[in-house]
């Protein structure tokens, strides 16, 4: 592409500072819409280098019991898909530079139709999408799509897939490869698995893009062990809970998005720092 | 029936999803919208399928486990009294309810099972509903002493007491999903998170033609014994094809294994029955078919119910068999061919067919198969009395007399 993409630039910044990124993780309209936006300018504030916005799904087969939670939540509250370009439009109308994935179901792109969800999505403020739904193989011309749309469409590597499949990820995730740190579901876990070491480096060595690791880092001292090892960190889970947890106690906004605030600082600077 | 080896030829019979899993190619329905943890599990499932298909040992043992364990091949009882009563088409019964478990459901578990064995899984999955496929999954991991669980949602839980404790009679460990409307589709969303954490040594036995390729594939032709079998004691009886073969479809196994040997034969109406529920022009209905669209769900591209934003819709039916917003991905291709049609019954018709069986025939079916009853009963009398219909009576209805029982003194 003729054009460095908002992702790729940000990946580039950090390797002249030799940091790995730390990606946060939200989902759209939890605890409510006013604290996702919240949430994501304290984020940008307190040193995330990109930024992840989970989409509210009826039936998520690729998420934790945690984002699960937090996707009822929001449709109870009356979440529609508008709401995610809406939300990324008044990010950036106020200001906020860094990159902006969203991660999303198939199932509500397809109803969309790909080339409007695109286009909505690139008009909105995002710079790539998540698709985990859609693995690589199966995605028929939508990276190409992307592509034309001006947008990065990442895949996702697991522990489980084999050789044949590592290369053709590698080969085919645009923005970074986005490795899923255990063979399971997207939660709160207490230690980092023994062969994610190796198979990152593996995936490292094959792929044109960044390596991010994912799914299962909750705590400053795991983010700094992947940061170790991967460009990137991101959590999702122990951050959705934590606000959660927040919100169900009745904390008033401000107080939680500073709390939740403090914990992005602590894992951002232990992925900066490693 | 069959000389050894001869079912794994009847098995590729009729039309078969491309490489990717399409029905129809990729304008098509089916597909593997999933997660990347289960992209090797699919593939290692699709090569050992497509491996036993074709081995004669591994068709002699399912063959073996249909006739000694299950009671196949199940009989083709013509409905005399219910065929003069509707008097149109001369009626007959394919009865899968007198199976082993009560349905057809055991078809498709001691296939998978015998897979999972040959892949050497020693742990079992399953999801269930109303309870019918946990109990047929619980049924066939005792018989081949596997580790097994099922996701069940609390609400059928509470709903179907008795499936639980057959369960964990058999040794089952059965698992209450509490999230969203605690039915069975949060019990596939359960099943599929314990099966991304578990891949390595567990095999997701799905329960109906659904989920990501190869299941629709595998489940139909486990399933499509019942079809090999009314072809041929049609022809026994009466020397031909039947004109038209009614089956219920929820997620649409047992009318697909009805149905796919027959799609072939073009002078064979195909009639799927989907659970009107409270009526089509309700919000309280489940069918997918009749009122949905093209949309993706549970790993599969297919026609669903959801809302404008690509968000699931609750359904209903009085029947927790046929209670789910999706629907098998052959069917969709089956009706967007047009090589079937799928009409619907509601709570009351079906509840009405379900005692005009038994006094009728003396046969209790399913709620589910009562819906293919309740169809076929306006359907025979449209037909001449020269011309052969077949109902597929899925389940036996034992499991639903006390739900009946209750609606009925409402």
């Amino acid at each position: 592409m003729a054009t460095t993409s908002r992702i790729a630039s940000a990946f580039a910044a950090l390797k002249e500072q030799k940091h790995a990124a730390f990606m946060p993780f939200f989902t759209v309209g939890d605890p409510d819409l006013a604290a996702t936006e919240a949430l994501v300018k304290e984020a940008a504030a307190r040193g995330a280098d990109l930024i992840e916005l989970g989409v509210p799904f009826s039936d998520p087969i690729a998420d934790g019991p945690t984002i699960q939670a937090s996707y009822d939540r929001a449709l109870r509250k009356g979440f529609k898909v508008a709401q995610v370009f809406e939300l990324a439009r008044k990010l950036r109308a106020g200001g906020l530079k860094i990159p902006l994935l969203c991660m999303v179901s198939e199932s509500l792109v397809y109803k969309r139709g790909l080339d409007a969800f695109l286009k909505a999505a690139k008009e909105a403020g995002y710079d790539g999408l998540i698709v985990p739904d859609l693995p690589a193989g199966y995605e028929g011309d939508a990276s190409a799509r992307a592509a034309a749309a001006g947008l990065d469409l990442v895949f996702l590597c697991a522990p489980t897939t084999t050789p044949e499949r590592r290369a053709l990820i590698a080969e085919r995730s645009s923005g970074f490869v986005y490795y899923v740190s255990v063979a399971g579901i997207t939660g709160v876990r207490d230690t980092l698995p023994e062969d994610m070491a190796q198979n990152v480096k593996d995936l490292k060595a094959r792929a044109k893009t960044p390596v991010c690791v994912g799914f299962g880092i909750s705590r400053p001292e795991q983010a700094a062990a992947v940061a170790r090892i991967a460009d990137g960190a991101i959590v999702g889970s122990a951050l959705v809970k934590l606000a959660a947890e927040l919100a169900a106690k009745g904390t008033a906004k401000e107080e939680l998005v500073k709390q939740v605030g403090a914990q992005i600082e602590a894992l951002a600077k232990a992925t900066h720092g490693a | 029936m069959n000389a050894p080896g001869a079912s794994a030829k009847a098995l590729t019979t009729g039309p078969q999803p491309d490489a990717r899993g399409y029905f129809g190619g990729e304008a098509g329905y089916g597909g593997r919208y999933i997660p990347e943890t289960l992209m090797p599990a699919c593939e290692e499932l699709e090569r050992a399928y497509l491996a036993a298909k074709n081995d004669p040992a591994f068709n002699r043992e399912l063959e073996t486990l249909f006739r000694e364990y299950v009671g196949r091949p199940s009989p083709l009882t013509y409905a005399e009294r219910m065929t003069k009563d509707c008097g149109g088409a001369k009626i007959y019964l394919k009865r899968e309810d007198l199976n082993h478990t009560g349905a057809h459901k055991i078809n498709n578990t001691l296939g998978q099972v015998l897979l999972a064995k040959r892949m050497g899984k020693p742990r079992i999955i399953a999801e269930t509903g109303a309870g019918q496929h946990g109990v047929a999954t619980a049924t066939a991991a005792a018989l081949f002493g596997l580790e097994c669980t099922v996701y069940m949602g609390a609400e059928d839980v509470r709903r179907q007491a008795l499936n639980v404790f057959r369960m964990e009679l058999l040794g089952t460990k059965v698992v209450p999903v509490e999230a969203g409307q605690k039915t069975l589709k949060e019990a596939i969303n359960e099943a599929l998170r314990d099966w991304m954490a578990s891949v390595r040594n567990t095999h997701y036995v799905i329960g109906s033609v659904m989920g990501p390729h190869p299941f629709p594939m595998l489940v139909r032709d486990f399933q499509s014994v019942i079809g090999r079998e009314v072809k041929q004691q049609m022809k026994e009886k009466e020397g031909r094809l039947p004109d038209a073969v009614v089956a219920c479809v929820g997620g649409g196994s047992n009318a697909m294994g009805i149905f796919h040997p027959f799609v072939e034969d073009k002078a064979v109406r195909l009639v799927g029955v989907e659970a009107a529920g409270e009526g089509v022009h309700t919000p309280r209905h489940s069918a997918t078919i009749s009122k949905g669209w093209d949309g993706i769900l549970h790993g599969m591209k297919t026609v669903v119910l959801q809302d404008d934003d690509g968000q699931t819709a609750p359904v209903h039916s009085v029947s927790a068999g046929l209670d789910y917003p999706g629907v098998g991905p052959e069917h969709a291709w089956l009706n967007a061919t047009k090589r079937a049609e799928y009409v619907s019954a509601t709570d009351a018709e079906a509840l009405d067919s379900f005692g005009y069986l038994a006094r009728t025939e003396g046969i209790i079916p399913a709620l589910e198969s009562a819906h293919a009853v309740a169809y076929a009963r306006k359907l025979a009398k449209q037909m001449k009395k020269d011309q052969l219909l077949v109902i597929n009576v899925s389940g036996r209805g034992d499991k639903d007399c006390e739900e009946v029982r209750r609606l009925l003194k409402k």
